[in-house]
């Protein structure tokens, strides 16, 4: 490792068709058949240090607490400690440093490994054929993976955000499509990713919060065409872009009106006019690139449409910006408290790495960790970690609250029937325009109160950042030079974590967005982006 | 860095400027590709900043230097690192490294170097400037034979390293309590290399290195090293809060010049009040920085010690810088991550200074032992 210093040539998908950048080579140096789920692991894993219970005491009473969801949790956390142990911690800093080497540098081989590892299909509903893991549970799991790499926490959760992106629309029969390539590719060793792209060169905060979308500088547009869409424009800063077969693309077709004419189309690379731009040379989170995304006359048919006017036709009094609202918070409810968690990861891997230094190190006669100013440093650490995790708890909880699609009902009703067996039937129901008529209805047109799980999110994902900033900037003062050096990981940590509180809404939207959801309701003025 | 106190300094500082911008700038981004350029992207701009004379600022006229006060040192690395901060510290381990010559009374030795150097390479010197030797571990031993000094043992963390032909070492020599220091050519066979991959200021090409049995020269006194190393860094600490001014300056005005520029809502984002927030909040900082720089550069001058306060006020300094970096990616947003606004490079180089000189956490617990004389270190009982 690493082995390709290149990006791969382009592969033969599934369909046929030319996917540039999709991994195929066979598997190197990682570990080819990774466990699958198995009581054996859970025992092995869950009781290594830290003590997972004894870190997830709020797990057990979060209200609406589901019995299933820890079991669930300690599951993942099991296996995001075995994956830690055999790819990530082994193959990271390796990695990273290949980036710096040669800019072009992806790191197919890691993604190689978490698709034999089962890791892109976690958040698949198993009435899809996915292994159905509830956000609630996949929480912890990037808690863990970013304990060691955040970068590689990202790459990871942008496939529970594709998978959320294309549940909370509702729209079950593009769905089972995509779903169908990743389950495809996880049996025949060519990873399909999913990346998401909102963001445009000249408008990122613009395009987080439909409040201000309206007033944004929008530049790529879909033009309704007969059988589909054209797209024109370009996409920055979308996390896996390089890697990505499917784009869930984000777009519209009057920027002057960009909420009420959105369009959420699925294309897949290698369309004619979709072409891969740059990825950035980024400080941090180096195994994920930011891609950008470039269309030119890109058609799009109409049965890779996600979400269009179309679709929200029929609905009842709820108008455009309220529908897309709601489509906007169920996933980023989701996101922003998987980002939490992985804030919480950084902040617990900072401490890790600080308390192990300070137990090893000799200072002025006497080991560092013996010193009071190094045990209160420490102290804080551990609570800065604590408490970030506290507030991703809480987030996640209010998920299960007002999140339809991590509602007890449909948890249990994920792991009461026996899906496999009915996969074929079940195809022709979600493929059915009804079903997903239906679906989007229910989620979409009136859908439940967000403003708990919204609000609580994005003040899980700025607190939770900020210490996990924090925590890094204590480790390096503790270290020294030796903090500063990139095989001591805290350096890349702190790097990585930066990029918490800046992707998927920076601290300050997300900020606002805790004002809006859980603060301005309580008051009589505290209008937002009144000034 | 506050304007310079008068006419000739202001000149200076003008010279410094065209420098940087003209011979530094175009190199920067080559400079923090190391280790992986496949060219050594230092030799142009650290050959100007050679000829111009910034590698003996503070070194007496007599051997060979310009012979200026500590004002003038943080004006060429504060004006430099509004560029570059990983050629203003270039500046600095110099400085330091002659300085301890100076402090081991080695005048005579140290204006021979000078005057021998033809380029910047020559007269440079290695030295394991993120710690302070006291604080480290291990430390190569030292051993004479015939009156040969030889070097056994590693080191780690020595800045310049990789590039310098030249290293001043701290070794022990046994019976002694406290380090020695000794004059390595890095170029023997006695001496491998091996480049470190640090947070920032990449293009100082930190190594650790191995000797084994490399000749040495005896620096000084043998096991004086703790004391020549207290006494030459004391005023380099300011100076390298001067480095953390001239990059906060660097950061605050990127910040503000994007802020004004970038648009989000309709309105460029300097006209949202928590934007504007984040920019004040860098401004107090900065000037913060800047002023209390400029003061303790006044005392200095004027013949007074380093005081614990202008101690403080550096180490605080770079504080003050870490967050000022911090909020100079966040006004940025996603771009401020990315390398293209040099926001990223100020926020890596910012915390990489932040060790220079010894851990932070330790050199503020030392204030307190030279305001009291009770001493910080632990004694076994």
């Amino acid at each position: 490792m690493p082995t390709n210093a290149h990006r791969e040539p382009a592969a033969t998908s599934v369909a046929g068709d030319s996917v540039p950048g999709e991994a195929t080579a066979a598997p190197t140096s990682f570990r080819s058949t990774p466990p699958r789920q198995s009581r054996r692991l859970v025992v092995s894993r869950v009781g290594d240090r830290p003590d997972f219970r004894e870190h997830s005491l709020g797990l057990y009473r979060p209200p609406g607490a589901r019995r299933g969801v820890i079991r669930q949790a300690e599951e993942l956390v099991a296996l995001a400690r075995q994956f830690n142990v055999e790819v990530a911690r082994p193959h990271v800093l390796e990695l990273e440093r290949a980036t710096f080497e040669d800019h072009d540098f992806l790191p197919h081989d890691l993604v190689r490994a978490c698709n034999d590892w089962g890791l892109f299909s976690l958040m698949i509903p198993k009435m899809f054929g996915g292994q159905g893991y509830d956000i609630s549970a996949a929480v912890y799991f990037f808690e863990e993976i970013a304990t060691v790499c955040p970068g590689v926490a990202t790459l990871i959760g942008l496939q529970g955000l594709g998978t959320a992106c294309l549940m909370v629309s509702g729209n079950l029969r593009v769905a089972r499509r995509l779903f169908d390539d990743v389950l495809r590719g996880e049996q025949d060793g060519r990873a399909c990713m999913f990346a998401v792209s909102v963001t445009e060169p000249n408008a990122g905060t613009d395009l987080q919060d439909l409040d201000l979308t309206g007033r944004g500088q929008i530049g790529c547009r879909a033009t309704k065409v007969e059988g589909g869409y054209l797209v024109n424009g370009s996409k920055v800063f979308s996390s896996n872009g390089h890697f990505a077969t499917w784009d869930v693309l984000y777009t519209c077709t009057d920027p002057a009106r960009p909420v009420e004419t959105m369009v959420v189309l699925a294309v897949r690379a290698g369309t004619e006019g979709f072409t891969l731009g740059r990825f950035e040379d980024k400080m941090g989170q180096r195994l994920s690139p930011a891609s950008t995304l470039n269309f030119d006359n890109c058609f799009v048919p109409d049965d890779l449409v996600i979400l269009d006017q179309a679709q929200r036709r029929g609905f009842s009094d709820s108008s455009d910006h309220d529908i897309m609202t709601r489509h906007f918070d169920y996933w980023l409810c989701m996101s922003r408290v998987s980002i939490a968690a992985m804030a919480a990861g950084a902040a617990r891997g900072a401490f890790e790495a600080a308390a192990a230094f300070a137990d090893e190190t000799q200072l002025r006669g006497m080991p560092m960790i013996d010193h009071g100013w190094v045990q209160s440093r420490l102290a804080e650490m551990y609570a800065n970690a604590r408490l970030a995790r506290l507030a991703y708890i809480d987030a996640a909880g209010a998920n299960a609250l007002s999140n339809l699609m991590t509602s007890k009902l449909v948890f249990h009703s994920q792991n009461a029937m026996p899906w496999k067996p009915m996969r074929k039937v079940l195809g022709r129901l979600w493929d059915h325009p009804r079903t997903s008529r239906l679906a989007s209805r229910m989620l979409l047109d009136r859908g439940l109160d967000q403003r708990l799980g919204a609000g609580l999110g994005s003040m899980a994902k700025f607190a939770a950042a900020d210490l996990a900033m924090k925590n890094c900037q204590i480790a390096l003062e503790l270290m020294g030079s030796q903090g500063t050096r990139h095989e001591g990981r805290v350096e890349k940590l702190l790097r990585d974590t930066k990029l918490l509180q800046i992707y998927e809404g920076t601290a300050q939207l997300n900020r606002v967005d805790t004002f809006k959801s859980l603060i301005a309701p309580g008051y009589q003025h505290g209008r937002l982006f009144a000034e | 860095m506050q304007a310079p106190a008068s006419d000739e300094l202001r000149q200076f500082a003008d010279v410094v400027r065209e420098f940087a911008t003209e011979q530094v700038a175009p190199h920067v981004l080559a400079l923090d590709r190391t280790p992986f350029n496949d060219h050594d992207a230092g030799a142009d701009p650290w050959q100007g900043i050679y000829q111009l004379g910034m590698l003996g600022v503070m070194l007496p006229e007599a051997c060979g230097g310009l012979g200026q006060g500590l004002r003038a040192l943080c004006t060429v690395v504060s004006t430099l690192a509004e560029v570059d901060a990983s050629s203003a510290s270039f500046v600095l381990v110099n400085e330091l490294s002659q300085r301890l010559l100076l402090a081991a009374g080695e005048e005579r030795r140290l204006s021979a170097m000078v005057e021998t150097a033809t380029s910047a390479r020559e007269h440079a010197l290695a030295f394991p400037a993120f710690n302070d030797p006291s604080d480290t571990e291990i430390l190569p031993m030292a051993t004479v034979t015939d009156g040969q000094w030889r070097l056994n043992g590693e080191l780690e963390s020595l800045a310049l390293g990789s590039w310098a032909n030249q290293a001043l070492i701290p070794a022990r020599i046994l019976d002694e309590d406290d380090y020695s220091l000794f004059l390595v050519d890095l170029d023997m066979e006695a001496v491998t290399r091996a480049q470190v991959l640090t947070h920032g200021l990449h293009s100082l090409q930190v190594s650790d290195i191995q000797l084994a049995g490399a000749n040495a020269v005896l620096v000084g006194t043998p096991g004086a090293g703790a004391a020549y190393f207290r006494s030459a860094v004391a005023p380099l600490e300011i100076a390298s809060a001067a480095i953390a001014g001239g990059l906060t300056k660097a950061c605050l005005d990127t910040a503000l010049a994007y802020a004004s520029d970038r648009h989000q809502g309709g309105r460029p984002i300097i006209d949202w009040s928590e934007v504007r927030s984040l920019l004040a909040g860098m401004l107090t900082r900065s000037a913060t920085i800047e002023l209390s720089i400029g003061l303790a550069c006044e005392l200095f001058d004027s013949g007074n010690d380093v005081s614990p306060q202008a101690k403080a006020a550096a180490l605080f300094a770079h504080e003050l810088a870490c967050e000022v970096v911090n909020d100079g990616v966040q006004v940025l947003g996603g771009y401020g991550y990315m390398k293209d606004y040099g926001q990223e490079k100020r926020f890596r180089d910012a915390r990489q200074l932040q060790t220079l000189f010894g851990t932070p956490s330790l050199r503020k617990l030392d204030l307190i032992e030279s305001l009291t004389a009770i001493p910080t270190r632990t004694r076994s009982n």
